[in-house]
């Protein structure tokens, strides 16, 4: 059991399911990524945990105690919206004193929490701006100031980076680690980028569809993704189906296939994801490793991304496949014939076709 | 590119500015002036009597407190309604919408017929209260006492607070309130704290709208005050035409005419900076549909409310008016035709029907003939001239219909213009009252005109007449009708400046309704409640054809 606890959540919309038996925990310190496409239902699961919103079945529970009968006023849960909802009617100071100001504080103690939270966000000296003429990213640390000004139990962000423009946002998710990490809080954080949900998380939760398809650490998630879905979700690309072979790996389009791990009984389909950067190139008549498979392609486009090359690689039944090689090893260029070899380290075997 | 030259701009100009010289201004400088000179009989000036006389502070007063109360009680009754229509979806909610406007479009001498039919001694309320616990007397006695005047004020502005609140509150980030509850306020705290300081702009501005309206009220307190209760208004009106005191009367009107002017210039700044710098949410995210035990309670009273007060005068109006001695009879529409020698009227009262059409379509005309031009110069590239004019034709909206009419009666009934016994006094007054409106209606459609349509016209070698009848008549067609059907039912709804100007011969719908109510008798109050229903099904027929017609959505005033 963890400080909160979703269990078995249930919500419709008329008949269409926004979220579908969902259970989620989290430690004390941590941060949940709430990790999916929009309307698969994950701002909705926010919104119930605020209290905003109502479940049809299941509870939540903060610290052991259900929260169904206490409104979300009285939760000390702090939020940040996608648009920051900060209050257009009061300048940056009231606007991060608000809280405070509502628990009866003396003005002394809320001048120095102020002060203390817009130095946390580095907005020192913003005080009296007028919150309407700010930049965005400026909003984005006020509204951050704002939700932990009163130290929340629970800090829920909705896309926090959402509304702002690409170049702000990855300096700005740096600068919300550090904050979030600094002051410590238990943080559940919706987003729809997985880049960002990698940068923050300390677990991810893939949501699809109103169910949660995926809750694991970052890297675990990355490494072994759960299903097709989570896979495609986080832009794996090189995914070809098979079956599991009698003796010894799998049969797919792309001849046998020796992924790591293969505990499924033969004649089950399943799906294989090629990394893209598990793929190695040989020339003819080297000799390869029995567990590793060789194929022959053509190089159908090479992209250069600054540090490595991508290339789409059709095989030749006519498959493409998408690779990243690094610089240094001079990869060919299109329309020359490669061979590749996958060695096991280079597949993941997905059970189970969804 | 030009297409008009400037000079040709100016002419267009040119009319409408004679006219409103002429039937405006000329009316306002003669009771300006007739208020400055000292009555000589009594050698004292009238500006002196009206302070140092009691009566004239008391009506001040009372004028002024009423607007204040009615104002109060409209925002408490109408708040919690504008709060369903910013927040809620729910089934029947634009026909709702539009029901909750027809008051406000209604005559003012409707609307208190409606109110007498409802809760008179003889109304709707007392007849069944009677009936039911078998009283002698009718137990609401509220006719000819302050609570009918306010409650009627409330039923006819409520709409005011519904829209412009409800069409800002509706734009208000629902987020803004979550946020707030997040942060620790309870429902209550966050409505105070936010909801309420971002709603102020729009409630201050629709406050002082329905100040205005209730400042100058006429038709309802005069037929539902009776003789205790006198607004300004109303006191000129008196002082003019039972005393015959017209330096009182115009001192009277000059106060009535700077009070309003004030207000109204306070309302249109008010307007401008009311543009806050708030980032409007589409409608969308802020409005859901009622789930939840207290959602629907707070939906279905509301609704009730609005229905039941809002409808029930327009509902025993028409009640009454088919409610004849022998049962339900369509008689007082009968009596309405027929030449009945006990007639209160010179003329059969048919004749008021025919006599409104007509000055109501005289009224169109002129409106029309002035408005369209007017509105034309207005929609041109900006420039000082335009910035000049467009607040001065709107003039005419912010001086009460009681004061044009009685400028018409100073100014207008001796040479070089002796029109006071020509029946073409009434649509005159008439298209003054309606003349910004038709301006406002046609406006928003001229300056939606893309330049480059003109542009290709031109281009394609058409003249700039060509021009405007290709291109800006088909897209102003349906402004027109808008114009066209406010300034008709605009003239056929007029109380205030007819009670002047007309004839006693040629009487209007409103006129007769005033003479009926104003008699005893079952049958002259039958036939004011069977005039009063049509003239209310033809307004709200005509507003309901304006809805359909008008070019942008109308959610303010």
């Amino acid at each position: 059991m963890g400080l909160l606890d979703v269990v078995d959540i249930k919500r419709d919309f008329n008949g269409v399911f926004a979220l579908d038996s969902v259970n989620l925990s989290l430690e004390a310190g941590n941060l949940l990524c709430l990790l999916g496409p929009s309307g698969c239902g994950k701002t909705t699961l926010l919104r119930i945990i605020a209290g905003l919103e109502k479940t049809d079945t299941g509870i939540v529970k903060f610290d052991g105690r259900d929260l169904s009968r206490i409104s979300p006023h009285r939760r000390a849960f702090g939020m940040m919206f996608q648009d920051f909802s900060l209050f257009p009617h009061k300048n940056v100071y009231d606007n991060v004193a608000f809280a405070l100001q509502l628990k009866k504080e003396s003005p002394k103690r809320v001048r120095r929490r102020v002060m203390q939270m817009l130095h946390l966000v580095g907005l020192e000296g913003f005080e009296m701006r007028d919150v309407n003429r700010l930049s965005g990213g400026e909003c984005q640390r006020v509204a951050l100031a704002r939700s932990l000004a009163s130290e929340p139990r629970l800090l829920m962000l909705d896309e926090p980076l959402g509304s702002l423009d690409r170049a702000l946002r990855e300096r700005l998710l740096v600068d919300l680690y550090r904050i979030i990490k600094q002051v410590g809080v238990t943080t559940l954080y919706v987003t729809h980028d997985h880049a960002e949900a990698f940068t923050v998380a300390d677990v991810i939760a893939v949501m699809n569809n109103g169910r949660v398809a995926q809750v694991d650490k970052p890297e675990t998630l990355y490494r072994q993704p759960a299903n097709e879905y989570v896979a495609r979700f986080l832009g794996f690309r090189n995914l070809v189906e098979g079956v599991v072979a009698e003796s010894n790996g799998i049969n797919s389009v792309l001849g046998r296939l020796y992924p790591q791990k293969i505990q499924v009984s033969p004649g089950t389909r399943v799906t294989v994801l090629i990394r893209p950067e598990g793929a190695r190139i040989i020339d003819a008549g080297q000799a390869v490793d029995p567990k590793e498979t060789t194929i022959l392609g053509t190089v159908k486009e090479r992209l250069f991304k600054g540090g490595h090359v991508n290339l789409t690689v059709q095989t030749e039944p006519g498959f493409l496949l998408n690779f990243d090689f690094s610089l240094d090893l001079l990869p060919p260029s299109t329309g020359q014939n490669i061979r590749l070899v996958l060695g096991p380290s280079a597949m993941v075997l997905i059970p189970g076709t969804e | 590119m030009k297409h008009i030259s400037s000079k040709s701009y100016a002419l267009l100009a040119a009319l409408p500015l004679v006219f409103l010289a002429i039937f405006y201004f000329y009316p306002l400088i003669k009771i300006l002036t007739v208020s400055l000179t000292l009555d000589e009989t009594l050698g004292f000036g009238s500006l002196k009597r009206l302070i140092t006389r009691g009566i004239y502070l008391r009506t001040l007063w009372f004028t002024t407190w009423q607007a204040v109360v009615s104002t109060i009680l409209t925002l408490l009754l109408a708040l919690p309604g504008t709060y369903v229509f910013a927040r809620y979806q729910f089934w029947g909610k634009a026909l709702l919408r539009s029901f909750t406007t027809v008051p406000f479009v209604l005559p003012t001498v409707v609307v208190a017929a409606a109110f007498h039919s409802l809760l008179g001694p003889g109304g709707l309320v007392n007849a069944g209260l009677m009936k039911w616990f078998h009283l002698t007397s009718p137990p609401v006695a509220i006719d000819q006492t302050i609570a009918l005047i306010l409650i009627a004020h409330v039923f006819y502005n409520y709409t005011v607070v519904l829209r412009i609140v409800g069409g800002y509150w509706s734009r208000l980030d629902p987020g803004l309130t979550e946020s707030a509850k997040m942060l620790g306020a309870s429902p209550g705290k966050a409505f105070f704290k936010v909801t309420l300081p971002l709603l102020s702009p729009a409630i201050l501005a629709a406050s002082l709208l329905v100040f205005i309206f209730c400042f100058s009220s006429f038709g309802v307190i005069l037929i539902l005050g009776g003789p205790r209760f006198a607004t300004i208004e109303v006191e000129i009106y008196r002082q003019a035409i039972h005393l015959l005191n017209l330096p009182m009367a115009a001192v009277l009107s000059l106060v009535q005419i700077l009070f309003t002017f004030a207000l109204m210039w306070v309302y249109t700044r008010l307007q401008r900076s009311r543009s806050m710098a708030l980032k409007p949410a589409s409608r969308a995210v802020t409005q859901k549909k009622a789930d939840g035990g207290i959602d629907r309670l707070i939906l279905a009273a509301n609704v009730s409310f609005m229905i039941l007060f809002l409808g029930l005068p327009m509902f025993s109006l028409m009640v009454q008016s088919v409610t004849t001695e022998t049962g339900v009879s369509l008689g007082f529409y009968k009596n309405l035709f027929e030449n009945a020698t006990e007639s209160v009227f010179f003329v059969p009262p048919a004749d008021a029907v025919f006599y409104s059409l007509g000055f109501a379509l005289a009224a169109l005309l002129i409106a029309l003939t002035l408005g369209v031009p007017a509105a034309v110069f207005l929609a041109g590239p900006a420039n000082r001239a335009r910035s000049l004019l467009d607040p001065l034709f709107m003039l005419p909206l912010s001086t009460s219909a009681v004061t044009l009419g009685f400028g018409f009666i100073l100014a207008l009934d001796k040479p070089p213009l002796n029109l006071r016994t020509s029946p073409i006094l009434v649509p005159l007054a008439h298209t003054l009252v309606a003349f910004p409106f038709v301006v406002r209606s046609l406006l928003p459609a001229l300056r939606s005109i893309p330049p480059k349509l003109k542009d290709a016209a031109a281009m394609m070698g058409a003249g700039p007449l060509k021009v405007w009848q290709t291109v800006d008549l088909p897209i102003l067609g349906r402004a027109l009708v808008v114009g066209a059907v406010f300034a008709f039912t605009i003239s056929l709804g007029e109380f205030g400046a007819t009670l002047f100007v007309a004839r006693p011969q040629t009487p209007t719908m409103p006129l007769a309704i005033y003479r009926f109510l104003g008699q005893p008798g079952a049958a002259n109050y039958g036939q004011a409640m069977a005039m009063s229903s049509i003239l209310m099904l033809v307004s709200a027929a005509g507003f309901m054809l304006m809805e359909k017609f008008r070019v942008t959505q109308g959610e303010e005033f």
